[in-house]
């Protein structure tokens, strides 16, 4: 039977590199028996958790629904709202206590509109959680900055505004986006003033966050986009071009007609999209003669414009186009020719390189 | 040759196994810290993103799911009802339903009011031609739904036929019978749309495994540990490559596949490559290393994202005769997208791709089994000559073991901590148990199916996919 004495004699004995692995299996092991502990552990914790958490979140929207409905018609707080914050109040005493409740305020809040929704507000006030989320204002980690401003965007404090605007550019990405959306929901189209100054890019990912919060106000009156179409940042501009198109800026015609000489052919493409709907015929005439030097997916927009604003003076172009090497444009130029002189249509099915759109447009 | 000589020889031979071990050892643990560190960030980026934004969002773009079906008419219906419920806004599905012998078209036309309509398909890729054609439901409900019927191509050539259908700026490309979670598009939208200096060119999302899970409806209801040992096994080895592998090579920006059996492509690029590669079995790898290769060729800034949330689920092989045969097929998968893209190999003109990815999969995915062998065999000879050290020989092989076990069970840990599906009183201890049983029940078969790949590959050039029996995963309840 080998004893520890044995086994230590062996260990010495061992070349280096056994050693090292005996070393190693010794070290693993103990390792495994931690990461074992740990398992058990954390799942138990999790579980005991996940209870503490939905038991305290009955707790919150219990008290919440209560005092929605426990208020005074002349709007002064009841005794037994008083009391209920009282005893919210003795629970907010541990973090993940406050964290619960304030995301019981928000999903409420977010249920409810109209007076509901700002007695949830007044109650968060009066909670005073918001110190809380101004204090975290001041972290090193920038995901907590950023909770605490999704906060206080939430409940409209507007007090953290000076604070928060220095964040508005900073240049960790999703903290500047939280500034910005702050600004956004709490002041609506006057938020937007950031893009003045915006050196990075807008994401279409921001783009699409910041309308989702600017479609929630009851007065949807863009104000004059004219400088965002011209910024030197493309993704303003291009931002900008979406809120004409939404918001019908019918007259950024002009505006938008200059961009069609833009180096940038995304913010090419989307103006001619936005012509398009607007079935501006001015825009059809620059494009035609930029077209030949254009690239084809600019080309295949100004098709796409010419869908809305074909005239029988464009057969000779769409005769022109039906051999062109895009499938797009074939299609649409011979379905347009179809549509606005049948003879030319019929002429240019003999010399037509594409046999199927050919015949699948003289069968439909 | 002399004793000298041999001796040099095969000291020489245990130092390059040693450096092979220590190097797969080192690389998982380097793996692992990064993966660590990009699921963290994930995490707290995505925490307090409301998704919601994009459903309503009239500047959404537009995804085309696309889902090729050949023989699925057990469950293609409920299948497609799946499909049909994503909450994304903008979106549509497109069925491809690759030469079915079976009843598939004809439950769909019944199951959803399906009509034949006059398709132009736009042949940017070449496919196999039409065979019923094409199709749309008279009933408005179901105005997000296309089923294209064709010719017999294989997988591969469905979804090129998918790619020429679908008019959306983004493609989906999953397997019919996965079940896809309700908010998965606009996860795996995320990505392309936060895209600055580097354009997003792919996103691949993690694969989770449905057995013995309840599924009604095509939703997912309760998710459960599988009782069989294979499928546990697997659940373990889908967690330690996707949430200690996967989020690192996305980090690295070294990602050289994303699952066939779901996602995401910028449709542009996917069809300026030229679509999927109808002559591999690995599809889903080869295009991906192609649409790198192509922007690498094109000095344009990319990356290829990995989303570490749980949107896809799927049946995974419950036997081992259908286990070695879809382990067969990715092996010859791998070798074929290793050699067709050789120069790649340690090329800097292709950078990461070239230096870093194509080496690691080279050498620690596609040579592993074959090192693994010369190993076992060299270790067979040796015992043979009596020149076996048999304490030596258990001291590396508990070194070894105990490292796979700690590593699965932080694998086992980064779940719990993040997505903590398996949440079960007992399934604690079902965990330790099957990471210790792991390699038993596990790892040889995927050593030997790796050998037959190998020899199926350069000697059974015919063969090709392979039959995957599937149950469902369409449950009751019990």
């Amino acid at each position: 039977m080998i004893n520890f004495q044995d086994f230590i004699n062996y260990y010495e004995q061992s070349p280096l590199i056994i050693q090292l692995v005996w070393i190693g299996i010794v070290v693993m092991f103990f390792l495994v028996l931690i990461v074992i502990s740990d398992l058990f552990f954390l799942r138990r914790n999790i579980r005991k958790n996940e209870a503490h958490i939905k038991k305290i979140q009955q707790k919150f929207e219990t008290y919440l629904v209560d005092y929605l409905y426990s208020g005074n018609p002349n709007d002064e707080m009841s005794v037994e709202q008083q009391h209920i914050i009282a005893e919210i109040h003795s629970l907010l005493t541990t973090k993940l206590n406050r964290k619960q409740c304030v995301i019981s305020l928000e999903k409420l809040k977010n249920e409810i509109s109209g007076e509901m929704a700002l007695a949830i507000q007044q109650l968060y006030f009066q909670l005073n959680l918001k110190q809380y989320a101004i204090a975290n204002l001041k972290s090193r980690n920038w995901y907590i900055i950023a909770k605490a401003i999704k906060e206080l965007s939430n409940f409209n404090v507007t007090e953290a505004q000076n604070t928060i605007a220095l964040f508005l550019h900073h240049k960790k990405k999703e903290l500047a986006k939280e500034a910005r959306l702050y600004f956004v929901k709490l002041f609506n189209f006057e938020g937007l003033d950031f893009l003045n100054t915006l050196t990075t890019t807008l994401t279409e990912w921001d783009q699409i966050q910041l309308l989702s919060e600017l479609q929630n106000f009851d007065n949807q009156q863009l104000p004059d986009c004219t400088a965002w179409l011209q910024s030197t940042n493309d993704s303003v501009v291009l931002f900008a071009l979406k809120l004409s198109s939404i918001y019908n800026q019918f007259q950024l015609k002009d505006e938008i007609l200059k961009l069609l000489y833009h180096p940038n052919n995304n913010i090419r493409v989307n103006g001619i999209i936005i012509l398009s709907d607007w079935q501006v015929t001015e825009a059809k005439h620059i494009l035609k003669e930029m077209y030949k030097t254009e690239l084809t997916e600019v080309q295949e927009a100004f098709f796409e414009l010419l869908e809305n604003t074909f005239e029988p003076s464009d057969i000779p172009f769409l005769i022109e186009n039906s051999n062109h090497s895009s499938f797009n444009i074939q299609f649409t130029a011979l379905k347009l020719l179809r549509a606005v002189d049948v003879n030319s249509f019929q002429t240019v099915l003999q010399t037509a390189e594409n046999k199927r759109i050919t015949e699948f447009l003289n069968k439909s | 040759m002399d004793t000298v000589t041999v001796n040099i020889i095969l000291e020489t031979i245990k130092w390059l196994f040693l450096i092979y071990g220590l190097s797969v050892i080192g690389s998982y643990i380097i793996l692992g810290i990064i993966s660590t560190a990009e699921t963290v960030e994930y995490f707290k980026k995505n925490s307090f993103v409301n998704y919601k934004d994009i459903l309503s969002s009239p500047i959404a773009p537009s995804i085309s799911i696309i889902a090729p079906a050949y023989n699925e008419s057990l469950n293609i219906v409920e299948n497609v009802r799946s499909l049909l419920s994503s909450h994304y806004a903008n979106y549509d599905v497109i069925i491809v339903n690759d030469g079915s012998k079976d009843d598939s078209l004809e439950k769909l036309i019944k199951a959803y009011n399906l009509e034949k309509i006059d398709y132009l398909v736009n042949d940017q890729i070449a496919t196999k031609p039409l065979r019923a054609g094409v199709f749309k439901s008279k009933n408005p409900a179901f105005e997000k739904l296309i089923i294209v019927d064709k010719e017999n191509g294989g997988k591969a050539d469905a979804l090129n036929m998918g790619l020429n259908i679908s008019k959306s700026q983004y493609v989906a490309c999953i397997d019919v019978d996965c079940l896809l979670m309700e908010d998965a598009l606009q996860k795996m939208i995320k990505p392309f749309l936060e895209a600055d200096e580097r354009k997003v060119i792919a996103t691949g999302g993690v694969i989770r495994i449905a057995n013995n899970c309840v599924i009604r409806e095509g939703r997912l209801i309760d998710v459960n540990f599988p009782k069989k040992n294979l499928e546990r096994a697997q659940i373990i080895e889908y967690i330690r490559s996707f949430l200690l592998g996967r989020m690192a090579w996305s980090r690295l920006n070294g990602l050289l596949v994303i699952s066939g059996a779901f996602g995401m492509f910028d449709k542009k690029v996917a069809i300026s490559v030229g679509g999927y590669d109808t002559n591999t079995v690995g599809e889903d790898m080869e295009i991906i290393v192609r649409m790198r290769r192509f922007m690498e060729e094109q000095h344009i800034k990319y990356r290829v994202a990995y989303i570490p949330d749980p949107l896809c689920w799927t049946e995974a092989p419950d036997n081992y005769k259908i286990f070695i045969s879809q382990r067969n097929r990715w092996t010859r998968g791998t070798i074929e997208v290793l050699r067709k893209h050789r120069k790649l190999a340690f090329n800097p003109n292709y950078r990461a791709l070239g230096m870093l990815s194509y080496p690691y999969w080279l050498f620690f995915e596609r040579l592993a089994p074959i090192i693994e062998t010369i190993g076992i065999l060299y270790f067979l000879m040796l015992t043979f000559l009596k020149e076996v050290r048999w304490d030596y020989t258990l001291a590396f092989f508990l070194v070894a073991y105990l490292f796979t076990i700690l590593f699965t069970i932080v694998a086992i840990l980064s779940e719990e901590l993040t997505y903590n599906q398996y949440k079960k009183h007992g399934t604690g201890f079902k965990w330790i148990l099957i990471s210790i049983l792991e390699p038993f029940v596990l790892h040889p078969f995927i050593l030997y199916a790796a050998l037959r790949g190998n020899f199926d590959y350069y000697f059974k050039k015919d063969k090709k996919w392979g039959t995957m029996v599937r149950k469902g995963l369409t449950k009751k309840t019990t």
